[in-house]
């Protein structure tokens, strides 16, 4: 029998998000099917030092074998992933499964470019405008201070006559409570996690937009696997991928539920609130995609996605 | 040799004042988004992330100045114990100069690789701005190789007695 | 295998830094060789994310900031003024003037981010004031080198910002919560000078002290006012919402550079001189914490903090034993390397270990800054004996035995922190209502 293997696998998030639980699960998972001979040692939160940019190049040096990543931040040099981060362009969990059966070969073709294999595709939650103030139409929004991080983010705010705040994640809370942002887009995960519902009184579920995260594995790692412990691979990844994909929906009602038991009053986006916001996405999208003419894989997911989106209604 | 010491004394005095230029432009710059801030409810966008990359340059920049006024730290044993064990601090001098020559070396190299990368790639920030993360990334190696630079010139002094530290 | 990977970074950092290397190059090297030995990694590509994360950081810029603020500061007439509207409220307490070390290095440490601007800046003006008047010596270096330290505890402070990165946690909440036991420590030290000076009657301290009236009292005070002022504009700025943190270090230093314009001190050398002493303790610094960030991701890829944690609570330790473990680690480390490497170096180890007894990210800040003050006055490698050195123009033995009594007060109250966490978690629980 071939020697015992162990694989790193890296999430930078905490232990207790529901993405290092997947991670961990698969980690489980592979052990019982490989009956240990394939094994990997879960590393999780901030302890090797990465923050999330530098993720799809380190798997790609062999620093680490497997890792997750949120597309949106491995983007620097493939506009493709960056996508996910234009507003309101996926409007429902349903949304979310045909982008990403649609953007998969494009993931693939960047991840054969960066020396790596796709493991699966998971969800982020759809991020909500959390604010001191309530907010029911796109002229409430004038002069909100929005905490702000990214380029997307920031032009959004701006397109909505509101004002970008480029505020740390750790600063967040202390922002909130002395005022120097009123509001942040974000999920009730982080809403609790970061204690906001102290806070922001009022939750719009605008669904902005949801990040997505690739797990990847380094090409030459995989390569050397045996044709079964490949396949226990794969299985398993496919099972973390459904866990995912349940547990994103569980974890974000449990902790919606959560910060409206402690506080926080749910504030529905009506019709007309939701086409001015779609309106303001629009010009971010079109801005967006005037910027990166060159990346045509980018475009051409982009234009597929929206024709399609439209048959699903 | 002693004139090429000079210049690498003069460059690095020169890398410390940008390094300082640095610092003032990012106070600036903080300065002028808190006034559009808190005056005219608006933003720059940029100060945060421009911010980051004057901390990035003035950081490598000053590296090699801070070695040529010996503004490096380490232990002081060397001065406790350089009456008593002359030639013992002697040779311990050696090994620290060639441990921190190798260091920087490597420093260099691997942040000219770090560079070189985000070059080849065309990487780009994901802020508002899309900077081409070459551009601010280019102060890693300067500021190594300049700080390898002024190893090397202490180390010659060092060792031709010119210099007791 | 993690024993032997844990021995070799011990036995090479030792090594490294007995044989006079520069802390940072050390540290690099020591991670360099390890991470060879112990792993099969591209150790290169791993260096070369870890630079660019460490000085690519905004929040640091505030480091520069913070200290050319207190080098400005510490060059106008603040600190005699201190000296003066401070002299009449004291000088009547047993110990006398010796509490303008501790009270003015307190109000001081309200204004700028680190140790050794709070020291110069009051000692200028005390130590020959206290020579002048026959103070002790022992009493008089000791209480300025400990309250020194006070500058990092009471906001706004410079290891907090590092901490705060590295924690990943809000250095809002972290500063606030430095100020209740920044003035308790404040009120032990003068505890102590008075028991102290009592205890050494008229050999020691109070000779020649003058009284004063209420009515000099109330005149020397608004000569306190500039710097409440300054006070208010950096942490007003930063609690009023208008900034964050690391901005209000931008705020602070236009504030100390308006005051040294008001009161006609500030000139093109002068300017000068602050901005290159902050890009020399600012690269100084970096050198260091990029080389110890190296070193946590080296002790991570070895699995090292994991294992040790897992360790002391296999051990069966609890609460109290894990923290005076993590005291003594940080007493020994604090002799052998400067406090922002010990915070960068441990808190990825250490974090997570008190995380699992249940220990506040935020508290466990205050305790670590709590031994950082200590690292700060413990010899071999301590910045504010260096300093000392220079401004009291006593051997490093002289003042380390002065500062003795103070070390064991930092011990104690680290303790009584424990005991009532609620010291610390008090005013940033509050700022939520
Ligand atoms: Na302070
Ligand atoms: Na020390």
């Amino acid at each position: 029998a071939a020697a015992k293997t162990t694989l790193m696998a890296l999430t930078v998030w905490n232990e207790e998000n529901y993405q290092t639980r997947g991670l961990m699960l698969m980690a489980k998972r592979v052990s019982e099917l490989t009956k240990g001979d394939l094994s990997l040692r879960v590393e999780y939160g901030g302890s090797l030092g990465y923050k999330g940019a530098e993720l799809l190049n380190a798997v790609n040096d062999g620093q680490l074998d497997i890792a997750e990543m949120v597309t949106s931040n491995v983007a620097g040099d493939a506009p493709v992933l960056a996508l996910r981060t234009l507003p309101m362009m996926v409007d429902s969990w349903q949304e979310v499964e045909l982008f990403d059966k649609l953007a998969k070969p494009y993931y693939e073709k960047v991840l054969d470019r960066k020396n790596q294999k796709l493991l699966l595709i998971s969800p982020w939650p759809f991020g909500g405008l959390w604010s001191k103030k309530k907010v029911t139409d796109i002229k409430d929004m004038q002069g909100l201070k929005i905490r702000s991080y990214d380029r997307n983010g920031a032009l959004f705010a701006a397109a909505c006559k509101a004002q970008a705040l480029n505020v740390p994640y750790a600063e967040t809370y202390t922002g909130l409570a002395t005022g120097l942002i009123d509001s942040t887009i974000t999920s009730s995960i982080s809403v609790r996690e970061g204690k906001f519902y102290e806070v922001c009184k009022f939750h719009m579920p605008i669904r902005f937009s949801t990040a997505s995260s690739i797990t990847t594995i380094n090409r030459k790692v995989w390569d050397k696997l045996t044709p079964d412990q490949q396949k226990a691979l794969m299985t398993a990844a496919a099972e973390c991928e459904k866990f995912l994909r349940d547990e994103v929906k569980r974890v974000v009602a449990e902790n919606d539920d959560f910060c409206y038991h402690n506080g926080v009053t749910k504030v529905d986006v009506s019709g007309t609130y939701h086409n001015q916001l779609v309106a303001a996405a629009g010009m971010v999208a079109n801005d967006w995609l005037e910027s990166n003419k060159k990346a045509a894989d980018a475009i051409e997911l982009y234009n597929k996605f929206m024709t399609e989106k439209k048959k699903l209604k | 040799m002693q004139p090429l010491f000079k210049i690498v004394e003069k460059v690095n005095k020169l890398a410390g004042w940008l390094a300082g230029f640095c610092i003032c432009a990012a106070a600036i710059l903080i300065v002028a988004e808190i006034i559009i801030r808190s005056c005219f409810a608006s933003t720059l966008y940029v100060a945060d992330e421009f911010t980051g990359y004057l901390m990035a340059a003035s950081s490598m920049l000053g590296l090699g100045y801070v070695e040529a006024v010996h503004g490096h730290i380490r232990m002081d044993l060397v001065d406790l114990l350089r009456e008593k064990f002359p030639k013992l601090i002697r040779s311990l001098n050696y090994i620290a100069y060639i441990a921190a020559i190798i260091v920087a070396l490597y420093l260099t190299w691997v942040s000219y690789k770090t560079f070189d990368q985000s070059f080849a790639n065309g990487s780009r920030s994901m802020q508002i701005s899309e900077t081409l993360l070459w551009i601010p990334q280019i102060f890693l190696p300067i500021g190594s190789a300049l700080l390898l630079l002024q190893y090397c010139v202490n180390f010659v002094l060092f060792a031709s007695g010119r210099s007791q530290k | 295998m993690e024993w032997q990977s844990l021995l070799t970074v011990i036995l090479l950092l030792m090594l490294f830094l007995g044989c006079g290397v520069w802390i940072g190059v050390s540290l690099f090297f020591t991670s360099w060789l390890v991470l060879a030995i112990f792993t099969d990694l591209p150790v290169m590509r791993v260096l070369g994310s870890v630079i660019w994360n460490n000085v690519n950081s905004s929040s640091l810029m505030a480091l520069p900031l913070f200290i050319m603020m207190g080098e400005v500061l510490a060059r106008t007439k603040i600190s005699d003024d201190l000296f003066d509207g401070l002299t009449p409220w004291v000088s009547g307490l047993p110990g006398g003037l010796l509490h303008v070390n501790v009270i003015a290095c307190a109000i001081f440490a309200a204004i700028t981010g680190s140790v050794n601007a709070t020291t110069a800046t009051v000692g200028k003006i005390t130590i020959p004031e206290f020579r002048r008047r026959g103070y002790s010596e022992m009493l008089s270096i000791g209480s300025l080198t400990s309250s020194g330290t006070l500058g990092i505890l009471i906001p706004p402070s410079v290891p907090m910002l590092i901490y705060g990165v590295t924690a990943n946690c809000s250095i809002g909440r972290l500063f606030i919560a430095g100020l209740v036991p920044g003035l308790l420590l404040m009120l032990f030290f003068c505890g102590y000078i008075m028991i102290a000076s009592k205890a050494k009657g008229e050999s020691g301290a109070r000779i020649n002290s003058e009284r004063y009236g209420w009515c000099e009292k109330i005149k020397s005070t608004p000569k306190i006012f500039p710097v409440v002022v300054l006070i208010g504009f950096v942490l007003g700025s930063i609690y009023a919402g208008w900034t964050t943190p690391t901005e209000a270090a931008a705020v602070g230093l236009t504030g100390a550079l308006v005051l040294a314009i008001a009161t006609r001190c500030l000139t093109w050398k002068l300017f000068a001189e602050c901005l290159m002493s902050a890009v020399r303790t600012n690269c100084m610094v970096m050198l260091i914490l990029i080389g110890a960030s190296f070193f946590s991701v080296a002790l991570g890829f070895l699995n090292l903090p994991r294992w040790i944690s897992e360790s002391i609570v296999t051990l069966g330790a609890g609460k109290y034993t894990a923290l005076a473990l993590m005291t003594v680690v940080y007493i020994i480390l604090g002799c052998l390397v400067d406090g922002y490497s010990m915070i960068v170096m441990t808190v990825p180890m250490f974090l997570p270990l008190a995380k699992t007894y249940g220990l506040d990210p935020i508290w466990f800040g205050i305790f670590v800054i709590l031994l950082v003050q200590i690292a700060n006055i413990t010899p071999p490698i301590g910045f504010n004996l260096f300093l000392m050195t220079g401004l009291a123009e006593r051997s490093i033995g002289f003042i380390s035995r002065s500062v003795m009594p103070f070390i064991l007060i930092i011990v104690a109250f680290a303790f009584i922190m424990a005991v009532f966490p609620q010291v610390v978690m008090f005013l940033p629980d509050l700022m939520a209502n």
